[in-house]
């Protein structure tokens, strides 16, 4: 079984009913369309975009909770409240705690698949 | 896709998200249509229709919530289109929002697999009843459409002399509660029934078949208007629900005696209007609607006027006078009553009434069965009985060349002698024709012995037993006189125990078969003073040459339908003798 940084597979696979190719296909999905997130967001953030920050956000959350990556699920969701609340005081903080979990897992993928 | 297998629609922004979720639901035996925006979901399902959805919130170009109350407008309000918002946001808001978009369900991430296959099962089983619901509700509406169809065919169809008779028929559901009846009297009077049962729809239409049943059979064999009503009143008491009756106005219009007899139980007014579409009188309900009281009040009564042949007798029900308009308003009594005044003018009373309904209405839903019969006081007799007395054709030698004489003793005689109370409660001439009709079958010729019979027991009883003058029936107030005079002596007549056997009239028949026809030999005999039998036939004659007199044509008639027609014993004794051949055999 693979051991992908910051993600329970377990929790991955049975959520596509214990098929791990058919999950690896999804993590390679994942990468490509989240790799940027985090760029994405600071961006967004310093621009005072809110909409973007907060479609990045809500987007990643769920995909995130749906590939098993909990620990960014968890960073997302509490960013996710802070956005609804309109707490744009915290959003450096949480981008600061956000950040080094997008890339954890990004770089997780990237190890072991073949994103390119 | 195979033909079992269900077609699902993912609506969600996210690749990885829509992969995942085809996963499951290709699980579940669906095939799956993706889109990834709100605006291209709601294309995708009206391009689809699929069993289910599957709908994001946050999406660009359209949100799931925008895209959901599109679907569900575009499947209209018959088919579920079920939705299941899949979310994160797991908070009250979006919860309640989804709902209020027209989500039929919602799931908040993270879900385990086995919680989204109990999920969409769920779903699925509340979009199956709702497709079994449907699919009855269509089954239902099939058969309440045959068999309003049917229905209407036994009811209507049958109407007597329906072209004659303007009729506005508007049903608020399937089945109409109203109910539009007219049927030909044996002596060619007409009677016409205009009802409303309570509510509309099948409930409120079952009673029609008895009441039709009723007044037809009623009708056919001669009973008074007041019989039949009575009749009715007592089957809809016995048949309809507690809480279901039914308001009726009845006319019975003779063009011979150029009178109308009518009766209006819970209706609103029903009209008169002369040529010249002024109203001449108005029918005010007079008896609570039948099928309340078991029986009808004791002072129930029906109304008789005059009438002229240009004259049009108009009933209608109260969805006509209670159609409301956009503003909530009625179209009321002056309404209806000038689209009348104008649709005579114009010589087309329905339409007219129709167009001002509409026009008033617009648009608004119906909420009640809308009807009016129009109903014309002439037109309705096939033979036209003229002032010159003709000679019936009597018995001829023909006659004789095959045996039977009217000479030798009949084959079969029938007695009805009735005294006091019996003569206000008992119309003898609906038994005398039904034991004729038993004993010799039906025949058109009844038609004319019915007129003789029932002419000869009503001069037997008003001008005999009762002591009318018939001269009061010479102007049209006097008409009404006549009869609420007639109704008074009546009930002194019931009334009175002491002397109930002095009263009487004795109706007898014989009949002699004759080779082509027969021959009935009819004696009425009343207790009454007698009159001067000359001068009574003589004074007739003149007024009806002058085209004044409007009573004594019953006797003209009678006298023109029948071989032979004396009176003896001062006129308290009539005799008539009635011959009829069989048309096709002497030809």
């Amino acid at each position: 079984m693979a051991n992908f940084n910051g993600i329970d597979f377990d929790v991955g696979v049975s959520n596509v009913l214990g098929d791990e190719a058919l999950f690896k296909e999804i993590l390679v999905m994942f990468y490509q369309d989240h790799y940027l997130d985090g760029d994405k967001l600071q961006s967004a953030i310093q621009e005072k975009d809110i909409d973007s920050v907060k479609h990045i956000v809500h987007t990643l959350k769920g995909v995130a909770c749906s590939v098993g990556a909990i620990d960014l699920f968890e960073a997302t969701k509490v960013f996710d409240l802070a956005v609804n609340d309109d707490k744009r005081e915290d959003f450096d903080r949480l981008f600061s705690k956000l950040s080094p979990e997008i890339n954890r897992v990004m770089k997780g993928i990237e190890l072991l698949l073949d994103v390119s | 896709m195979t033909r079992s297998q269900k077609l699902a629609l993912v609506v969600d922004d996210s690749k990885v998200q829509c992969k995942m979720l085809s996963e499951l639901l290709e699980e579940e035996n669906y095939h799956v249509v993706i889109a990834n925006d709100g605006a291209s979901g709601v294309k995708k399902y009206s391009e689809h229709q699929p069993d289910l959805v599957l709908m994001d919130i946050n999406m660009p170009i359209m949100d799931g919530f925008e895209a959901t109350r599109r679907i569900k407008k575009l499947s209209g309000a018959g088919t579920l289109a079920p939705i299941i918002f899949i979310t994160s946001m797991d908070n009250e808001q979006s919860f309640i929002k989804s709902v209020e978009a027209g989500g039929d369900s919602i799931l908040v991430r993270p879900f385990t697999p086995l919680v989204f296959k109990a999920k969409v099962k769920a779903m699925q089983r509340i979009s199956d009843l709702v497709g079994q619901v449907k699919s009855l509700q269509q089954e239902q509406q099939d058969d309440a459409e045959l068999a309003e169809k049917m229905m209407s065919n036994v009811i209507e169809a049958r109407n007597f002399a329906l072209d004659k008779i303007g009729v506005i028929k508007k049903a608020a559901a399937i089945f109409s509660g109203d109910i539009q009846l007219s049927a030909l009297c044996p002596n060619g009077d007409i009677n016409v029934l205009l009802g409303d049962f309570t509510g509309h729809g099948l409930r409120s239409s079952i009673g029609a078949i008895p009441v039709t049943e009723t007044f037809r059979a009623m009708t056919k064999k001669g009973f008074s208007i007041l019989d039949i009503v009575a009749q009715i009143n007592r089957h809809m008491h016995t048949l309809l629900p507690g809480d279901l009756f039914f308001a009726a106005s009845f006319a019975r219009i003779s063009e011979h005696e150029k009178s109308a007899y009518i009766f209006n139980a819970g209706l609103p007014d029903g009209y008169l209007f002369d040529q010249k579409a002024s109203i001449k009188k108005q029918f005010t309900s007079t008896h609570p609607p039948l099928g309340i009281l078991p029986q009808l009040l004791p002072d129930a009564q029906f109304e008789v006027v005059q009438v002229m042949h240009t004259d049009r007798i108009v009933f209608i029900t109260d969805g006509i006078v209670e159609a409301r308009n956009q503003a909530g308003e009625f179209f009321g009594y002056s309404r209806f009553e000038q689209a009348a005044i104008n649709g005579i003018t114009q010589k087309n009373l329905v339409v007219s009434v129709l167009d001002s309904l509409d026009d008033f209405c617009q648009n608004c839903e119906q909420e009640d069965d809308i009807s009016l019969v129009e109903v014309p006081c002439s037109g309705w007799q096939k033979v036209k009985v003229t002032n010159k007395v003709t000679i019936p054709e009597g018995f001829t030698e023909e006659d004789n060349h095959f045996g039977t004489t009217p000479n030798l003793s009949p084959t079969w005689s029938y007695h009805l002698h009735l005294t006091g109370r019996l003569l206000k409660t008992v119309n003898p001439i609906p038994l005398v024709m039904s034991q004729i009709n038993d004993i010799e079958g039906a025949g058109e010729h009844w038609q004319s012995l019915y007129t003789i019979l029932t002419e000869l027991f009503i001069n037997a009883l008003d001008h005999g037993v009762l002591e009318l003058y018939s001269s009061l029936k010479d102007s049209a107030e006097g008409f009404t006189q006549y009869f609420n005079e007639r109704t008074k002596r009546l009930d002194n007549l019931a009334d009175n125990a002491v002397s109930a056997l002095d009263n009487f009239v004795r109706i007898e028949l014989q009949y002699f078969p004759l080779a082509h026809g027969g021959k009935m030999i009819i004696n009425i005999k009343d207790s009454g003073q007698g009159f001067e039998i000359l001068d009574v036939i003589k004074d007739n004659s003149i007024a009806m040459n002058d085209g004044l007199k409007l009573s004594g044509r019953g006797i003209e008639l009678v006298n023109q339908l029948c071989d032979t027609l004396e009176y003896q014993e001062k006129g308290t004794l009539v005799t008539a003798s009635y011959i009829w051949h069989d048309l096709i055999s002497l030809e």
